[in-house]
Order: structure tokens, then C-alpha cells, then sequence
């Protein structure tokens, strides 16, 4: 009758090299006893386990280390004629340093990309100044400035625009272009408004 | 961590000593193997000589996962695959030939030798995975973990392959000796 018992079936082979501790031995043992489907299959394995192997000898044993090496050899002079993947694997460093070089380049392109960041001037932040250099030009863009700077020159163009606009009259009021007086006045820049306020300045000297 | 990695460094740098150690070493065992694969004398010496060709002319592809033994017997039984299914060798004796002398001497040993030519046949008609297992686990000794190594499988697999054999290899015995037993029977009842 055919055994289920996995357990004592796993165990069979290390019963059979006597490698099993006492307590699982005499576990298979009293098994074994009334199973007879075990009892053959250790036979078996005993059966299989006793099959020689015929020995060659010991001038077989000690010539073939020699026998291999120089094959080896033959072999590996015959690899240095010109063979472009022999090359590339026997020279290939290994993968590590790909890996290693890969992350040195990201590295490397991070830091300068940080530093790129970094030189940008923060103009949003109330420290900031603006250089001499653009004040030097006369012109000032609006992209330059500080918040703070922005909200002053908000509040001046809408006061001088306004001014402006209502001084200027019906002249100025429909554009050369036709579009909106304020879109006009809204593209100069500061110093164009300030020459536009002393002309009107003049003009009305010369009127009053 | 593998204890042959010194040797191999070594032989890798061109030290022929511890190429020397290394074929020393393992093939004897290798051999065996070989052997119980392939039958053959002359096909075994021819596979071990390979196999370690084989071995250290790709030592640089040896990406040392697993142990340099378990990558010598995954090259060995590759090699012996490729014989083993172009030869399929098994040893064939007439059992018919085999006179059981009614000698108490004799008849213990010549039931022994049927035996085991029962075993060799019946061992030879196993599936390949399920015959490379049982080798590995009965006549190499080798653990189920070291046996998914080699095959490339889990342990789960081994051990399938393994309870698979065993069956079938008592099942097939013990057919043939059915056969054989009603074939004796039958010449008996015909003999004058």
C-alpha cells in the first residue's frame, strides 16, 4: 500500500547516510515497520547509493590537471587574434564602476546646476538691491525689481498715469495707434514717464 | 562566502598551483557524476576534461552568485546532457539469459545483479529532470537546496522531481518484475 507520509518519505535519503538525530531515527525506524512502500524505497535508495563507479586510476587523476591546463592555455592564445567582443569582455571593467560613474555624473551636473540657481539674484527678497550697473542705464525692468519696489511703482503709475491721462485730454486719449491711452502709457518705461511728466509740466507753464 | 574564491583569484592571475588545486579537488566527484550519467568510461574521462576547459577559459563569466562547485556541476551536466540524449544509453542484458541456478551459493548474488539491472533500466527511462534529481540527491549525496542550485529551480521543484522519481522508478521495477515473473511462470507451465 502506497505511503502518504511526506515527512518520513524526506527523511528516508538522510536515514540512509545516517544523518539523522536520535529522536527522527527512531521515528523512521518504528516507520518503517509496518510500511512496506518506505521499506522498498529505502531499498531503492540503498540499491541506487551502492552502484560503483569504476575508477580510472591514479595516472588518469594525475595527468589531467596538466591535460586541462594546457588545453587552457591553447585555448586562450588562440583568443588573442582580433576579436572585437573577446576584447570588449575581457577588458570591461565591472559593472560597479558603471554604476559608480553614472551617479559622479549627476552628481557633478547637480552641483553646478545648484550654483547656477543659487547666483540668481533673489528679487523678491526685501534685502535686494538694485545693482548700480541698472540704475547707471536709466531704464529700469520691471522684471528687476522687489516686491516691495513693484508695489511702489505700481502705486506711482496709477497715480501718474491717471494724471496724466486726464491732462493729456482728448489729444492723447484715443492713442496714434487706437488702442487704450493706459495700454500706451502702461509700455513706457520709468524714464520715458518722467520726461512725459515734464513736458507736461512745461506745457502747462507755458498755458498758465 | 565561498572558500574556492582565493583559488580561483589566483588562478585567474595565472598561478598554475591553484589551477591545479582546483581541477585536484573536484574531479573525482566530477567524474563520478559523469559517469552515472553518461555509463560510459571513456565519455566520462572526455566530459571531465571538458567541463573544466570549459570552466576556467569562461572563469570570467563566473559572476560568482553561486559556488564555484555548483557552477562546475551546472557545466557538467550540461555537457552530459548533450551526450546522454544523443547516446541514451542503458545497459542491456538479456534478462532471459540470466540462468537462476537453484545453488543457494549463487542465487543471492545472481538476484542482486538482476536487481540492479532492473534499477539501471528503470533509473535510464526516468524524464531527464526527474533522473538528474535522484542522482543528485541518492548517489552525489547533494541537499535540496544544493540540487535547485545546480538545476536551476526551486527547492520545491527539486523535491517534486525527486518524490516523482522515486515513484515512478518502484513502479517500473516493480512492473518489469512482474513481467518477468509471469514470463518465468508461463516458460514453466510450457516445459514438457
Amino acid at each position: 500500500m502506497k505511503c502518504d507520509d511526506k515527512n518520513i518519505k524526506e527523511l528516508l535519503p538522510a536515514y540512509r547516510e545516517q544523518a539523522l538525530e536520535q529522536p527522527e531515527r527512531e521515528k523512521v525506524e518504528k516507520h518503517l515497520e509496518s510500511c512496506d512502500d518506505c521499506a522498498t524505497e529505502l531499498s531503492l535508495l540503498r540499491m541506487m547509493s551502492g552502484e560503483a563507479v569504476p575508477d580510472p586510476g591514479e595516472a588518469f587523476w594525475a595527468a589531467m590537471p596538466g591535460r586541462v591546463y594546457r588545453e587552457v592555455q591553447e585555448q586562450k592564445s588562440k583568443q588573442w587574434s582580433f576579436n572585437p567582443l573577446w576584447l570588449a569582455r575581457r577588458f570591461a571593467p565591472p559593472r560597479w564602476i558603471f554604476a559608480a560613474t553614472a551617479v559622479c555624473i549627476v552628481v557633478v551636473i547637480s552641483f553646478f546646476v545648484a550654483r547656477g540657481l543659487r547666483q540668481t539674484p533673489d528679487v523678491s527678497s526685501p534685502d535686494y538691491e538694485l545693482s548700480d550697473e541698472l540704475l547707471a542705464n536709466g531704464t529700469v525692468h520691471v522684471a528687476d525689481l522687489n516686491q516691495n519696489e513693484l508695489e511702489l511703482a505700481d502705486d506711482w503709475a496709477g497715480n501718474e498715469l491717471t494724471s496724466i491721462a486726464q491732462e493729456a485730454g482728448p489729444v492723447v486719449l484715443s492713442g496714434r495707434s487706437g488702442t487704450d491711452i493706459y495700454e500706451e502709457l502702461a509700455e513706457l518705461n520709468a524714464s520715458e514717464i518722467e520726461q512725459l511728466s515734464t513736458t507736461i509740466d512745461q506745457l502747462e507753464e507755458e498755458e498758465g | 562566502m565561498d572558500e574556492d574564491l582565493d583559488l580561483i583569484n589566483r588562478a585567474q592571475g595565472g598561478e598554475r598551483e591553484a589551477f591545479d588545486e582546483l581541477v585536484l579537488k573536484y574531479q573525482k566527484p566530477l567524474y563520478s557524476l559523469l559517469y552515472r550519467m553518461v555509463s560510459d568510461q571513456n565519455d566520462a574521462a572526455d566530459l571531465l576534461q571538458k567541463t573544466f576547459i570549459k570552466a576556467f577559459t569562461g572563469l570570467g563569466g563566473f559572476e560568482r552568485r553561486s559556488s564555484f562547485k555548483t557552477w562546475l556541476y551546472q557545466i557538467a551536466i550540461n555537457l552530459a546532457k548533450n551526450v546522454y540524449r544523443e547516446r541514451a544509453k542503458i545497459t542491456k542484458v538479456s534478462l532471459d539469459d540470466v540462468i537462476i541456478k537453484r545453488d543457494p551459493r549463487t542465487l543471492d548474488s545472481l538476484i542482486q545483479k538482476e536487481s540492479r539491472l532492473l534499477l539501471r533500466r528503470s533509473f535510464a527511462g526516468l524524464p531527464e529532470k526527474q533522473r538528474l534529481t535522484l542522482l543528485l540527491r541518492v548517489q552525489e549525496g547533494k541537499k535540496f537546496e544544493e540540487i535547485a542550485m545546480v538545476m536551476k529551480c526551486s527547492v520545491g521543484t527539486a523535491k517534486a522531481n525527486y518524490h516523482h522519481a522515486v515513484q515512478k522508478l518502484k513502479k517500473m521495477m516493480g512492473e518489469e518484475k512482474r513481467d518477468r515473473e509471469s514470463g518465468e511462470s508461463q516458460e514453466s507451465e510450457d516445459r514438457p
